[in-house]
């Protein structure tokens, strides 16, 4: 999951980090009582879950308070990259000469939290890492023993950093991962961190990917994960326990199993020619019931995009007649004018497939293989 | 020979008590495993399947004499129950449980590094060695025994897999599921090298995914070491950038992990690539 730039910022101050005095604002309305609460300049910051803020014009520096306001309503309710924009951080614009990057990340092939630094700032690190190798140093961290003061010590040698800075750096670096450990995070990054004689290390910008898995053991960032903006769509499969990433295509996929899921919508790309494509990734998850499957197939219909559906499950854990029941359901329900290519493998397949043929109802199609049931799917929506 | 169970495999089952626990010892009994023993903390001296239940895994590993232990629990009590399974030096742990928090799993990692055990997954199917040994969920009805290896990072892909595979008439020595999680014990190319190193098997099967470079790693260790021939599929080519697709390490967040990216490895390094899995069967 995904933090805003508020968000962030509100963890870096409990583990210690220092932050620029800001205010967040949801409405325009709340802009008037900032009328002489403001120190210009000040950064007008809009609150989106995109990269590259700055070169879509999410980030702006006003110099009066009309600035502000004017501002403020153009970033509430606009979009980048497809994400609307719905609150504005209004914060102090911090003077320095210094500024770096610095984040605490999870290195999958090192399986290891890596504490990596550079000179250069305010881009993507993968590209600083690309364009400027020797700008940029790292040392990973053995979570069993956490980070020592000496790897800190090593990088701010590494990128030059003044002799005089060495001991503030580490106490940046062990607060950051604090942080890091504290809330779970996958990722934590100031992009850039600034140093001031006033406030010390100062992050000026914040980003966090907290880890999925450990939610549960993290309510408060939960709670703010429940009132992330979704649509209807993305909500029911939260509620209803599938996974669920809409695509642009017309063919629905329904499958049990997400690395099958994928399969299944690149068979609809490889057969299909330039114009047919993957509707959705849904993986429905083991030992999935019938209302599951009913919630599912609700979700896929919702796309007016979608002109064809597959539901292909290989029956482990998963029941096969329960499915058929909920594909059966769904359609007493919803009454849909979409087909759906049925494909059923597995423990108590037999039984699934006796329920859809009973079940008499037209816009229902059984396939046996995968090669098939995607090639049926193609051949519905290419009828249109 | 087979590569992690065989017919002298001795399973204990933690977690045995909850309901998917209980299940799959049914299951894995049906197929013929030795499931010797069972562990859920406060149930020990319960019975489940006429098998015995002990309230530590140490308690079961001294009375059992057990080699391979496999975990059901529930993602928020699975990180001490592989650590409690490591302390017991259960040479074998596999870990079926999804959800894991990654930190628990570098932690983990780290520890293992200096144990006696051998983690698979988690969030994995489990090993399956015909005809009589399964440890975890691989359905035991769509395979027989064989000369084909599979390590893959998923459950259901993998099941369909072998279905294909058991249609077109080949058998498997062994199949392993490493698991889908960002970070897991057992990584695609130690699995690789000990297929390379197992008389039974003469040809493998590798099942990837995007996210992650456990693909890029084993293509490269095919190209340097394997002797055996490697057929390969990897699926989601057509997964957006920097999207989680169901599985936990299945992102797309940097160039080599792309599904093309990996396929590329895989045809530099000499195996042979499958377009789908239907066309596997044709390529071995």
């Amino acid at each position: 999951m995904k933090l805003y730039e508020y968000q962030a910022k509100i963890l870096f101050q409990k583990s210690g980090i220092a932050t620029p005095t800001g205010h967040l604002i949801t409405d325009i309305a709340q802009v008037t009582a900032l009328a002489h609460a403001l120190t210009f300049p000040v950064m007008v910051k809009g609150q989106v879950l995109a990269g590259g803020r700055a070169k879509h014009e999410g980030i702006k520096i006003a110099h009066t308070f009309e600035e502000v306001q004017s501002m403020v309503a153009n970033l509430l309710n606009t979009s980048i990259d497809g994400l609307t924009i719905s609150s504005v951080l209004i914060e102090d614009k911090i003077e320095s000469n210094i500024h770096y990057y610095v984040s605490v990340v999870n290195d999958r092939t090192a399986r290891k939290p890596v504490l990596v630094a550079s000179v250069e700032y305010g881009g993507e690190i993968e590209e600083i890492a690309k364009q400027y190798p020797n700008h940029i140093s790292k040392q990973y961290i053995d979570p069993l023993t956490g980070l020592h003061p000496y790897q800190s010590r090593q990088i701010a040698d590494d990128l030059n950093f003044p002799k005089w800075l060495w001991q503030k750096f580490d106490e940046l670096a062990q607060a950051l991962y604090r942080c890091y450990l504290h809330y779970d995070a996958t990722l934590v990054e100031i992009n850039p961190v600034a140093y001031t004689e006033e406030h010390g290390f100062i992050a000026l910008d914040a980003k966090i990917k907290v880890d999925d898995n450990a939610l549960y053991r993290q309510a408060d960032i939960l709670a703010w994960q429940q009132a992330l903006i979704m649509t209807e769509a993305e909500n029911l499969a939260l509620q209803s326990g599938v996974s669920y990433v809409k695509l642009n295509g017309q063919i629905g996929c329904v499958v049990n199993g997400a690395a099958l899921a994928m399969t299944i919508m690149d068979m609809t790309s490889l057969y299909g020619d330039d114009h047919i494509a993957p509707a959705c990734f849904l993986d429905i998850g083991g030992g999935a019931d019938a209302v599951r499957v009913v919630n599912a197939l609700k979700i896929v219909f919702s796309d007016s995009n979608v002109k064809a559906v597959i539901c292909s499950i290989f029956g482990g854990m998963t029941r096969c007649d329960e499915i058929a029941t909920g594909i059966v359901q769904a359609y007493e329900l919803l009454n849909p004018h979409i087909k759906t290519i049925v494909r059923l493998q597995g423990t108590n397949a037999l039984l699934g497939w006796e329920i859809i043929q009973n079940a008499k109802t037209p816009n229902l199609q059984m396939a046996v293989s995968l090669s098939e049931a995607v090639n049926l799917a193609i051949a519905t929506v290419k009828e249109g | 020979m087979s590569i992690f169970i065989n017919e002298s495999t001795r399973l204990i089952v933690q977690g045995i008590t909850g309901k998917q626990g209980t299940f799959h010892t049914q299951e894995m009994l049906k197929y013929g495993t030795m499931v010797v023993g069972g562990v859920t903390p406060l149930r020990g001296g319960d019975w489940v399947h006429a098998v015995p239940v002990f309230d530590s895994v140490k308690a079961a590993m001294h009375t059992t004499d057990a080699n391979t232990s496999v975990i059901f629990v529930p993602p928020r009590f699975a990180t001490d129950a592989i650590f409690e399974a490591i302390d017991a030096e259960v040479p074998l742990i596999v870990c079926i449980t999804e959800g894991i928090p990654a930190y628990d799993m570098m932690r983990i990692y780290a520890y293992l590094r200096h144990s006696k055990s051998r983690l698979i997954g988690p969030n994995c199917p489990g090993i399956i060695t015909p005809p009589g040994a399964k440890v975890g969920i691989i359905p035991g009805e769509i395979v027989r025994p064989g000369n084909i290896g599979i390590v893959s990072k998923s459950g259901a892909l993998t099941y369909e897999v072998m279905h294909i595979l058991f249609q077109a008439n080949f058998g498997v020595s062994t199949c392993v599921g490493i698991g889908g999680d960002p970070i897991v014990g057992t990584s695609m190319e130690e699995v690789l090298e000990m297929f390379d190193n197992d008389p039974q098997t003469e040809k493998v099967v590798l099942l990837g995914e995007i996210g992650g470079r456990a693909e890029i790693r084993a293509a490269e260790y095919i190209r340097r070491y394997m002797t055996k021939p490697v057929v390969a599929f990897i699926a989601g080519k057509s997964a957006p950038v920097g999207v989680r697709m169901g599985h936990a390490g299945a992102i797309i967040e940097g160039g080599d992990s792309t599904a093309i990216a990996k396929i590329q490895a895989f045809i530099n390094a000499g195996a042979r690539v499958a377009e789908h899995p239907e066309h596997i069967a044709s390529l071995l």
